[in-house]
C-alpha cells in the first residue's frame, strides 16, 4: 500500500487528482476498525490549514481536520455541538477522530450530523480547480454516500452565528461510553414575545440520513408558546412518517421509534 | 485483619505494567507459518464436496484426514471433531486449516475454497430443541407430597441470555516440532487439559507433547476448554508441515466461535401452606449446549445444586437437561452454571414475598441456611455460616431496609429502587472430584541459593494467582515474597496440579503449597537443592453419590450478599446506577487489593449479565461479534462500589482462604433487577434487561 503525505492543502488537492482512487485519511478511526482494503491512502493529518477554526461577522468556519478535542477546546465552537462531541466514544478517539471524519463516514449514527443539520451547516469542498459551497444535508446523499467526487477534499464546515433560547441535545446509546448512537435527538428553538420565532429539529439513527424536516417546523413557526403542548399530538403525527428505524444487533425499531417521540414531546414541554 | 491480607504489588506488576510481558501475539518465531481456519457457514449440513484451487508453494491445507490419532476434542467427554469429516453442526465449526507465510495471502486461501453443502434441518433455540446431551435430576425430602398438600403453588419461568467473557486477549496459540516432540504455547487456564487432548488426537506418548502458557490476558471460563481446540489444531498441523506454526483468533472470530455463558430457561414452582411458608420446591432447568455437549453437563450440574440459593426448603425436585441446538457450543464462564440459577431463584423469592405482602427481606430472612443445615444435596453446612453478621454490615453501608420503604409509589420520569441478593458458591469440583479425577500434586523447590519456585499447573489469568500462591508459600516460612517465585507453567516441568477453574487453585492447591512450605520448613537445610511433593487429600465430606446427587456436592461454600441502588429513566427506559455494595465471606482473604479487583470485577460483570451485555443468536449467526455491538459496561457506567469481607477462617483452605473469583459475580445481576422492578413497579423475569426489553414490557411506554 502507498501512502501519501500532504503537508498543504493545495498540495493535497494536486495529489488528489493525480491519484483520484487515493482514499481519505483524517483520524482513521472508522477506517481502522472498517479494515477497509484500498491501494493508496492520502493522509490529510499534517496539514494545517484544515485544522482552523475562525470566523467572521456571520459564520464559523471549522476546518475538517480538526479533532474533537480541538472542538471542544475552541470558543468560537457552538455549545450544542461540544455536547454532542462529549458523547462521543472516549478521550483516545477524541485526540485523533475528526469532525471531517465524522462528515464523511456518512452513518445516520455520526454523533456531530444531527447537530449540524440542524444548525443548518454548510460544507466547503475544494478540488485543483474550484471550490464548492453546499448545505450538510445535499452532501450526505445515504449510508457512506457523500457528493464528493474523485478529485474532492471536505475543506470546512460553515455555520452561521445563531443564539438559542432552547437547546436540547441527547444521545441514547447502549452505554455511557464507547456507544454508537441507537437513536439521537437534537431539538433548537428561539421564543420571542411568547412566539415561536425560529424551530429545528434533527434526529439521529433512524433513517439512512438524519432527519431534518423543515417543511414541519415552519408550520408551528409563529404559534403562542401558550398553544404549544395543545399540539404535541400533531407535532408527534407529522414526524411519524419520517422516523422509520430498523431492528438492528444495536436495538429494535419500536424502541428508537419511541424514545425518539418522548424525546420530541419533552423537549417540546420544555419550551420557555 | 491477618497478616497475610495486607495488599503486596503483585508479583507480575512490573512486566505487565512495563509491556514486558509477553503475550503470545507478542512472541517471534523465525519462519513461522500463519494459520487461518476455514470455518462452516451453514447450522447444520452435510459437506458435499469441498473445492481448493491449486496452492502455490509454501501454502498448506490441513483437515481430518491429516490427524494421526483421533478426530475429537476431548473435555468431559469427546465429541466434538477437530476437523469436521462429512457433517457440521453449527456456523463457525472448524472444517480445515490453511497455514503460508503471508497472513494475508491465507485469508484469501480461506476465501478461494468453496465448500459444497446439503443443507439439513437446524434447530436454533432452547424452545425448539428436542434432544439433549445430558440430564440430573435430584430429590430431599418428599416434594410430591408438598405439592399435593399446599394451600397455593405459584410458578413463574425465568429466561437468561448469553454472555461472553470478553477478555482483554483474543485466544491463540503457537505450535512447533522439535525431535518427534510437539511443542503448543498459548494463552490458556489449563495447560494439562490441553495436554490430554493433544495426546489424544495425536495418538503421540505423554512424553511427546508439552505445553507451555504464555502470559495470558484474562480467561473468566473461556480459556478453560477451547485452547485444547487451538491447541489440537496447531499440533496436528505442526507435525504435517514440519514448521512453527500460529493460529491467533480475532476478536470477532473469537465471539463468534469460542465458547459463552449458556442460555437458560428455568422453570420455578413453589408450594406454599395456608401459613405463606415454602414447604416445597420444584425446579426445571434447561441450559442451551449448542452443538457439542463439551463442559456442559458439569454447567448444568452446578445449576442444578444451586438452584435453591441460600435457602433451606424441606422438600425439593431438582431437574434439568442441556439441549442441543445447532448454535456455537457453550462451555465455561465465572459461575459456571450458578448464575441463571442464582438469578431465578433470588427473584422468585422477590415475587413470592410481593404476592404474599412481606418485604422480599422479611421473606427471605426465614429460610437463610445457618451452620448444621442439610443442604438442597443432603450434605450438612459443617461450618459457620455467617449471613446475619453480613446482612447487618450490608445493612449499615447501603441503608436498604430504609430505601426499600422510601422508594414505594414513585411518578415522574426518574424513579429510584433498591435490590438485595443473597448467593453462595460452592467452592472446587464437585463432590469427590478432586480426590478421584484431579488428583492434584505440587512440588515446591528449594535451590542451592535458598530462593524456592512453586512447580504446579494452575496459572495466573490476571486474578493474582502468582502473588497469592507465593504469599502463602513465604508467609509459613517467614520469608521475603521476593524470595519465592512461580513462572509460566510448562508441562515438561510442573506436576498435574489441575487446571485453573472452579474457583479452587488458591483453595486447593494453595493448601497443598501451605503443607509443602510447612515441611520445609521443618526439614530447613541451608544451601541445598531440595523439593517437596505434596498430594492432595481430601477433607472430610459426606460421601457425595453422582447418581443420586446426594451427599456433600463441595468441601465448604463461599457466601455473599449485594446490594443494588438504581434510578431509572423512564422516557427512555435507561437506568443509572446509585450504590453498589458487596459483603463477601471468602474465609481469609490473602490479598485485600486483589480481593478488591475480584469483587468489583465480579460485580461490574454481574452488573453487564444483567443489564446490557445482550448476545443474541440469529438462525445460529452471532450477532454481536464484535466489542462495538456486545457492550460490556465502561468506567463511564460504573460508580465507586463499597466492599468488605468478613473473617470466617476455613481449615482446609490456606491461612484459612476458601474460593473467591467465581462468587462475587453471583449477586449483582438479581439485585439489579429488584431494584428495576422496584423502581418502575413491574415484574422482571429475564436478563439481560435492555431498555429495549424494559420498554416493551411496560406496553405503550411509561406514564410519566
Amino acid at each position: 500500500m502507498v501512502g501519501l503525505y500532504p503537508k498543504y492543502l493545495e498540495e493535497a488537492v494536486e495529489m488528489k487528482y493525480a491519484h483520484k482512487e487515493a482514499k481519505l485519511y483524517a483520524g482513521g478511526t472508522d477506517w481502522m476498525v472498517r479494515h477497509a482494503e484500498c491501494n493508496q491512502l492520502l493522509f490529510l493529518n499534517q496539514i494545517q490549514e484544515l485544522k482552523v477554526i475562525n470566523e467572521d461577522t456571520d459564520n464559523i468556519y471549522i476546518g475538517s481536520g480538526c479533532t474533537y478535542f480541538e472542538l471542544l477546546n475552541n470558543d468560537l465552537v457552538p455549545e450544542i455541538l461540544k455536547e454532542a462531541i462529549r458523547g462521543i466514544a472516549a478521550p483516545a478517539i477524541k485526540n485523533i477522530g475528526t469532525i471531517g471524519g465524522n462528515i464523511c463516514n456518512a452513518s445516520p449514527a455520526g454523533d456531530t450530523l444531527p447537530i449540524l443539520y440542524a444548525l443548518g451547516a454548510k460544507v466547503e469542498v475544494i478540488s485543483v480547480d474550484k471550490n464548492k459551497i453546499f448545505p450538510i444535508e445535499d452532501f450526505i446523499l445515504g449510508v457512506r454516500k457523500l457528493l464528493l467526487n474523485d478529485t474532492e477534499i471536505l475543506k470546512r464546515i460553515i455555520i452561521q452565528k445563531h443564539e438559542f433560547s432552547n437547546t436540547y441535545y441527547q444521545k441514547v446509546g447502549a452505554r455511557k461510553s464507547q456507544a454508537l448512537s441507537k437513536a439521537s435527538f437534537v431539538g433548537l428553538a428561539n421564543i420571542q414575545e411568547g412566539k415561536l420565532v425560529d424551530l429545528r429539529i434533527a434526529f439521529g439513527s433512524v433513517a439512512s440520513t438524519i432527519i431534518r424536516v423543515k417543511q414541519i417546523e415552519e408550520k408551528y413557526i409563529d404559534i403562542n408558546i401558550k398553544e404549544l403542548p395543545s399540539h404535541i399530538g400533531e407535532i408527534k403525527a407529522d414526524y411519524d412518517s419520517y422516523i422509520i428505524p430498523i431492528d438492528d444487533q444495536r436495538s429494535t425499531a419500536s424502541y428508537r421509534k419511541a424514545v425518539c417521540m418522548n424525546l420530541l414531546e419533552d423537549f417540546l414541554r420544555k419550551l420557555k | 485483619m491477618h497478616k497475610i491480607s495486607q495488599p503486596v504489588i503483585k508479583k507480575d506488576h512490573i512486566e505487565k505494567m512495563s509491556g514486558d510481558a509477553k503475550y503470545i501475539a507478542d512472541i517471534k518465531i523465525d519462519d513461522i507459518l500463519h494459520a487461518k481456519i476455514l470455518r462452516s457457514t451453514k447450522a447444520h449440513a452435510r459437506i458435499v464436496e469441498i473445492k481448493i484451487p491449486k496452492l502455490e508453494d509454501g501454502y498448506y491445507i490441513v483437515d481430518y484426514k491429516d490427524i494421526p490419532g483421533e478426530n475429537v476434542l476431548k473435555v468431559v467427554t469427546s465429541e466434538q471433531p477437530i476437523f469436521a469429516e462429512e457433517e457440521v453442526n453449527f456456523i463457525g465449526e472448524a472444517i480445515l486449516l490453511v497455514a503460508g507465510k503471508d497472513e494475508a495471502r491465507v485469508q484469501e486461501i480461506i476465501h478461494s475454497i468453496e465448500v459444497v453443502y446439503e443443507e439439513e434441518k437446524a434447530i436454533y433455540t432452547l424452545e425448539d430443541a428436542t434432544e439433549f446431551t445430558s440430564e440430573y435430576g435430584y430429590k430431599k425430602g418428599e416434594a410430591e407430597k408438598a405439592f399435593e398438600h399446599a394451600a397455593k403453588v405459584i410458578e413463574e419461568t425465568f429466561d437468561t441470555g448469553y454472555q461472553e467473557q470478553a477478555y482483554i486477549e483474543p485466544q491463540g496459540v503457537i505450535g512447533y516440532l522439535q525431535d518427534n516432540k510437539v511443542t503448543i504455547l498459548g494463552s490458556m487456564q489449563c495447560p494439562y487439559y490441553v495436554k490430554a487432548a493433544v495426546v489424544q488426537v495425536m495418538g503421540y506418548e505423554e512424553n511427546q507433547v508439552q505445553i507451555i502458557q504464555t502470559t495470558t490476558g484474562g480467561g473468566f471460563g473461556g480459556k478453560e476448554d477451547y485452547p485444547s481446540m487451538l491447541g489440537c489444531q496447531v499440533a496436528i498441523a505442526t507435525a504435517k508441515i514440519k514448521k512453527p506454526i500460529r493460529l491467533i483468533l480475532n476478536r470477532r472470530e473469537d465471539m463468534a466461535v469460542t465458547p459463552k455463558r449458556h442460555p437458560a430457561h428455568l422453570v420455578y414452582r413453589a408450594a406454599l401452606d395456608k401459613e405463606n411458608n415454602i414447604i416445597g420446591m420444584d425446579v426445571e432447568i434447561k441450559l442451551d449446549g449448542g452443538a457439542y455437549a463439551g463442559l456442559s453437563s458439569v454447567v448444568l450440574q452446578r445449576s442444578l445444586i444451586t438452584a435453591t440459593g441460600v435457602y433451606l426448603i424441606p422438600n425439593i425436585k431438582i431437574h434439568g437437561k442441556v439441549m442441543t441446538t445447532n448454535t456455537v457450543p457453550n462451555g465455561a464462564f465465572r459461575g459456571f452454571g450458578a448464575p441463571q440459577s442464582l438469578f431465578a431463584i433470588e427473584t422468585f423469592m422477590v415475587h413470592l414475598a410481593n404476592k404474599i405482602g412481606l418485604t422480599p427481606l422479611e421473606f427471605k430472612e426465614k429460610y437463610l441456611y445457618k451452620q448444621g443445615d442439610i443442604t438442597a444435596t443432603s450434605g450438612k453446612l459443617q461450618f459457620p455460616v455467617k449471613l446475619p453478621e453480613m446482612l447487618h454490615n450490608i445493612e449499615d453501608m447501603s441503608l436498604y431496609k430504609r430505601k426499600k420503604e422510601q422508594y414505594t409509589n414513585q411518578s415522574g420520569r426518574y424513579r429510584k429502587g433498591i435490590g438485595m441478593a443473597f448467593f453462595l458458591h460452592g467452592c472446587g469440583f464437585t463432590g469427590s472430584a478432586e480426590r478421584d479425577l484431579i488428583k492434584s500434586v505440587v512440588k515446591l523447590v528449594k535451590h542451592e541459593d535458598n530462593t524456592l519456585e512453586i512447580l504446579s499447573s494452575n496459572t495466573d489469568i490476571g486474578q493474582g494467582l502468582k502473588t497469592t500462591l507465593c504469599k502463602v508459600v513465604a508467609e509459613v516460612l517467614e520469608i521475603p515474597l521476593s524470595q519465592v517465585k512461580f513462572i509460566n507453567p510448562d508441562t515438561d516441568r510442573v506436576p498435574n496440579s489441575g487446571p485453573t477453574v472452579a474457583s479452587r487453585s488458591l483453595m486447593i492447591v494453595g493448601k497443598l503449597l501451605e503443607r509443602a512450605a510447612k515441611r520445609l520448613r521443618d526439614n530447613w537445610i541451608l544451601n541445598k537443592y531440595q523439593v517437596i511433593e505434596e498430594h492432595y487429600k481430601q477433607p472430610y465430606m459426606i460421601p457425595w453419590d453422582s447418581n443420586t446427587f446426594s451427599g456433600d456436592a463441595y468441601p465448604t461454600y463461599s457466601w455473599g450478599i449485594n446490594v443494588v441502588e438504581v434510578e431509572v429513566d423512564t422516557m427512555l427506559a435507561t437506568t443509572n446506577l446509585l450504590g453498589v455494595w458487596g459483603v463477601y465471606d471468602v474465609g481469609t482473604v490473602i490479598d485485600q487489593t486483589i480481593m478488591k479487583g475480584q469483587m468489583e470485577g465480579g460485580m461490574l460483570q454481574g452488573l453487564g449479565y444483567a443489564s446490557m451485555e445482550k448476545m443474541e443468536n440469529l438462525e445460529g449467526v452471532i450477532r454481536q461479534a464484535s466489542i462495538t455491538d456486545y457492550t460490556i459496561p465502561t468506567a463511564k457506567d460504573t460508580i465507586p462500589f463499597e466492599t468488605a469481607c468478613i473473617d470466617n477462617p476455613y481449615e482446609d483452605g490456606p491461612f484459612g482462604a476458601k474460593g473467591a473469583g467465581e462468587l462475587t459475580i453471583l449477586g449483582t445481576a438479581p439485585a439489579y433487577i429488584e431494584a428495576v422492578e422496584q423502581a418502575v413497579g413491574i415484574g422482571i423475569n429475564c436478563i439481560p434487561l435492555t431498555p429495549e426489553k424494559l420498554l416493551k414490557l411496560e406496553k405503550g411506554g411509561f406514564q410519566l
